[in-house]
């Protein structure tokens, strides 16, 4: 039996009233002197035996009758039992959450998995009875209103819905759907979560749990699947595109799809596609492709890559961004010796950095100069966003100081280490004021012993975080024999990057005007290291020149999709966001977004999780749908839950996984509306006023 | 009275009360004795006569000479000595004699008027009367057999000074009363009974095999008779203190008989010792007990 107005049950502890009365009135009997009590003892006997009984009686029927009352006041019913008594409520509600996400599409013995979700919906409306309530909500659209409850027209709603491009936050819709169905009063309540369970992110932790929660029943339709483990592990973009610059955008596959599985990859930018192409899993689960894209004039642009083949979800895909800057100015301060000599690391210094910004192309984000280092003074130094210093043993102490106010008035410098430790030191009392120390390393560095390897690395670091996989992975395979040692000597100065020894690689020291300085403590020649060799070399430099360059603005999380608009949020993560259309130039600040179709609130100091918006105009119906793709922010629970570890997580809700295949024919489950009931509450209270009758006529009749 | 004053001085409340109690009992008795002449002497003042076969030695004025007349032999004629006889009263004073609602339903009250009453009858016959309580606190609890003038008052001083109080055994007060008495006497007792029956018939028994004549006047109230109590009530036994937590309706027909099996009980002994048995209720008047007691003594006498 179950009571829909369980609370109310708190209610029972009036029963006690009859028996407190009961004890004190006892208590205030009536003292009254009686000589003959000789006589009433020799009766009394007979009748103190009747009397407690009678009485006993009296209050246990008062107390029965009071139970009744409240018991029904409670509502309660009997599951399986379906008796034609008035007053019945529906029998069970159930809420069909369907997931429209793009992964549904996967087809499964010819048939998508968003068809097969559809039909087991139609045939939980179909199977349901009069008096049970079934609603529908797709996960991935905003609801804009209650879908229709008559089953004919719910029936059509399902048949004519499709999927939709989202990543619903499945946590959240089920926490949404649970407060509503709180103070629904019926027999059962359930929650039917029709969903691949793959790559859906439940963020919104479950709520606590209150009496009058519904069940959730997970159908795992992606059970049976061959492929579950697909993804595109890796876009690359250019790390310094250019407006109207024909740019490359190459994709990595990886994932249990057997070898020599065709899959069609195709590239959007915003909306539109804009590459197909066909490519072959290998033995290692691999595939990779590039596709080309020039990039329009505005600099910006915000697309997918999607992965498609049989038995693969639709949600295979991957989001980039590419963003061109303005114009840097970069000036690259080496001899002109040294340049042309390949035993120096200038050498590939100069060439990697030309090759990478296309110096000499005129219309490329970045303009490389060369300045010679006695030619380094403050004038020549103006004309530069960032320079970078190989060797500064060159530089005079007139050009240090000129580098130290070029940093402190928002400039940025990359110095690689000099063979002279003299004037590595000299850097180190000029541009970090002295917050390093720099000695000469001990040691053989003749032998192949002395040669370290790159030890710890802040990878979420502006220096790493943009490289590929490959990319970084070519850095961290780097060999150094070093000359000298580095020690950080107060926390103005941070370290991204050691060797493997733990002493400092690369120091950085931000200026509090903006600018800063990036010091990497080896020399570029071939003799000392292989990193001018690298893949990494020229990237890390650049990003280096842009993160100091860069520093003095204001962290954005800006993704665009659909539109071309840019979300702003102040680092310190105030809720008040901003949004940017790119195109209108129009702007508007918003305090609460919708996402997933519920409300997201930004906390104070809270990231923006990934995930599809839709910013509202506070003013007006102008809406405008964005994806947060910001690659910085990292949301553990973000990420798709094991049906295991689900099932673990909504276990004070009795979750519970059903299989696609229990929705067909006749082994439709019969979990769902087996749980009849019938209400008792017209009974009860029939039988409290037969208890208060008996009481009166019988048991108190003298 | 159950309230009166219990120093042995008599207060002006006191003698007031005395005097209005005599007045009681004197307008009672004199009340009843108008309209009983015939039974009046021949309740009290029986002459015994006895014939005996003449012994050499006897006194030869004794001798009946009609009964030799008629018989032709000589008989001792014993006559009964002319005196008059001696009463004694026995007043239960326990706490249970102090119960009924008013003077007038108040058992001790109504014990010391019929005791008052019936000792005014006695003294106006001119038999010696004397007194004893059971019970109760008293500043004499105890009179000695008179007949003179005075000791109607005394008696109702004593009654009147006298609070029901304690737990009194009215078997051992009879037991007692018939070690005093040295000669056959008229024991008359006014009491409620209440308390074992056993003792008390036992005591009756041996005062009668003492050649006493006895009288029981069965004090009862109306809440003792009727039980008429309607709200469960904790019933208190005023000597022992013993208690009993009940409703009322529940106990009523059970106690009844029980009252009705005790009552009985009395009647059948007192028949079978050929004493009387008085039902006094408080709810009768007292000339109507009286009135009954005289009519029954003289039916007795007359057989």
């Amino acid at each position: 039996m179950a009571f829909l107005q369980s609370a109310l049950l708190f209610g029972l502890a009036i029963v006690a009233i009859p028996l407190a009365l009961h004890l004190f009135m006892r208590r205030r009997l009536k003292s009254l002197p009686f000589p003959a009590l000789m006589l009433l003892t020799g009766s009394s006997r007979k009748s103190m035996r009747t009397l407690t009984p009678r009485q006993w009686l009296v209050m246990l029927l008062r107390m029965a009758a009071l139970a009744s009352i409240v018991a029904a006041a409670a509502q309660p019913v009997i599951r399986g039992l379906s008796l034609p008594l008035p007053g019945a409520a529906s029998s069970t509600t159930v809420h069909v959450i369907l997931d429209n996400s793009p992964g549904m599409n996967a087809k499964h013995n010819g048939v998508s998995l968003f068809e097969l979700a559809k039909a087991a919906a139609e045939k939980i409306v179909s199977v349901s009875s009069r008096e049970d309530d079934v609603s529908l909500e797709l996960a991935c659209e905003t609801p804009s209103g209650p879908l229709p409850r008559d089953p004919a027209a719910l029936s059509d709603s399902i048949r004519n819905s499709t999927t939709s491009y989202c990543s619903p936050d499945l946590g959240l819709i089920i926490n949404r759907a649970v407060r509503s169905m709180r103070d629904v009063r019926s027999v059962e309540k359930k929650i039917v979560v029709l969903s691949d369970l793959r790559r859906n992110v439940f963020i919104a932790p479950p709520l606590d749990r209150a009496k009058g929660d519904p069940d959730i029943i997970f159908v795992n339709l992606s059970q049976g699947l061959k492929v579950n483990d697909l993804s595109i592990a890796e876009i690359e973009t250019p790390l310094y595109p250019s407006p109207g610059e024909e740019l490359e955008i190459c994709y990595r596959l990886k994932g249990d799809a057997p070898a020599g599985a065709a899959l069609n990859v195709e590239m959007f930018i915003d909306a539109d596609k804009r590459g197909e192409q066909s490519v072959l899993m290998d033995e290692d689960g691999h595939a990779e492709g590039c596709f080309s894209v020039t990039l329009g004039e505005s600099g910006h642009a915000a697309g997918r890559i999607a992965a498609r083949g049989d038995g693969l979800p639709d949600d295979i895909s991957k989001r980039f961004i590419i963003s061109a800057r303005e114009k840097m100015k970069l000036a690259l301060v080496a001899s002109k010796e040294s340049m042309r000599d390949p035993e120096s690391g200038a050498f590939y210094l100069f060439r990697g950095l030309r090759a990478a910004t296309g110096a000499g192309g005129g219309a490329r984000s970045i303009e490389l100069s060369t300045l010679s280092p006695d030619g380094v003074d403050a004038r020549a130094l103006s004309d530069f966003d960032a320079v970078i210093i190989f060797d500064p043993s060159g530089l005079n102490p007139k050009g240090l100081a000129a580098l130290a106010d070029f940093v402190s008035s928002g400039g940025g410098a990359i110095l690689t280490a000099s063979k002279s430790i003299s004037a590595n030191q000299a850097v180190a009392r000029a541009l970090f004021s002295n917050s390093i120390s720099i000695s000469e390393r001990a040691g053989d560095s003749g032998s192949e012993d002395a040669f370290l390897t790159v030890g710890d690395v802040d990878s979420a670091h502006p220096i790493f975080s943009a490289l590929s996989g490959k990319v970084f992975a070519a850095f961290r395979e780097t060999r150094f024999n070093p000359h000298c040692a580095v020690a950080a000597v107060n926390p103005e100065t941070s370290s991204p990057a050691a060797f493997s020894d733990g002493s400092p690689l690369i120091v950085e020291r931000t200026a509090q005007g903006g600018g800063g300085a990036v010091f990497f403590a080896t020399d570029l020649s071939p003799a000392s290291t292989n990193f001018p060799l690298k893949t990494a070399f020229v990237p890390i430099l650049l990003l280096a020149a842009k993160h100091l360059s860069d520093s003095s603005q204001s962290s954005e999380y800006e993704f665009i999709y659909g539109h071309r608009a840019r979300i702003r949020a102040d680092a310190a993560g105030a809720p008040g966001l901003s949004v940017l259309n790119m195109e209108s130039g129009d702007e508007f600040t918003f305090a609460e977004i919708e996402r997933g179709g519920g409300v997201y609130s930004p906390e104070s100091g809270a990231p923006l999780p990934p995930g599809s918006y839709k910013a509202l105009h506070p003013d007006d119906d102008r809406a405008l749908a964005v994806f947060v793709i910001n690659p910085d922010v990292s949301y553990k629970a973000s990420r798709p839950l094991p049906l295991d570890d689900l099932l673990k997580t909504y276990k004070s809700w009795k979750a519970k996984s059903l299989p696609a295949s229990s929705f067909s024919g006749s082994n439709f489950p019969g979990d769902i509306f087996s749980d009849k009931g019938a209400a008792l509450w017209f009974p009860l209270l029939f039988l409290s006023a037969g208890f208060l009758l008996i009481e009166t006529f019988v048991v108190n009749k003298r | 009275m159950p309230n009166g004053d219990n120093n042995k001085t008599l207060s002006p409340e006191l003698i007031d009360k005395i005097a209005r109690m005599e007045l009681t009992a004197r307008t009672a008795a004199d009340g009843l004795l108008a309209g009983m002449h015939r039974s009046n002497a021949k309740g009290f003042n029986v002459e015994f006569l006895e014939h005996r076969p003449y012994s050499p030695g006897d006194d030869i004025r004794h001798i009946d000479w009609k009964a030799r007349a008629k018989s032709g032999k000589y008989f001792i004629k014993l006559r009964e000595e002319e005196r008059n006889i001696q009463a004694h009263i026995i007043a239960d004073a326990s706490a249970s004699m102090d119960f009924g609602a008013g003077d007038s339903s108040n058992k001790w009250n109504r014990c010391a008027l019929l005791a008052s009453s019936v000792a005014y009858l006695l003294l106006k016959q001119g038999d010696a009367v004397g007194l004893s309580l059971a019970g109760g606190q008293a500043p004499v609890s105890r009179a000695e057999h008179r007949a003179s003038r005075g000791q109607l008052h005394r008696l109702i001083s004593i009654l009147a000074a006298a609070r029901p109080a304690g737990a009194a055994s009215l078997a051992a007060e009879l037991a007692a009363c018939a070690d005093l008495l040295k000669r056959r006497s008229f024991v008359i007792v006014f009491s409620d009974l209440l308390e074992p029956p056993e003792p008390v018939m036992e005591s009756l028994r041996a005062l009668r095999g003492r050649g006493n004549d006895a009288t029981i006047f069965h004090i009862l109230s109306p809440e003792e008779t009727d039980f008429p109590f309607a709200k469960a009530a904790k019933f208190i036994d005023p000597e022992s203190g013993a208690f009993i937590s009940a409703d009322p309706s529940a106990v009523r027909a059970a106690y009844i008989k029980a009252l009705s099996s005790f009552t009985r009980g009395y009647r059948e002994f007192c028949a079978r010792m050929d004493i009387d048995y008085v039902s006094a209720p408080t709810s009768a008047s007292p000339e109507e007990t009286l009135l009954k007691y005289l009519e029954s003594r003289g039916r007795r006498a007359g057989r």
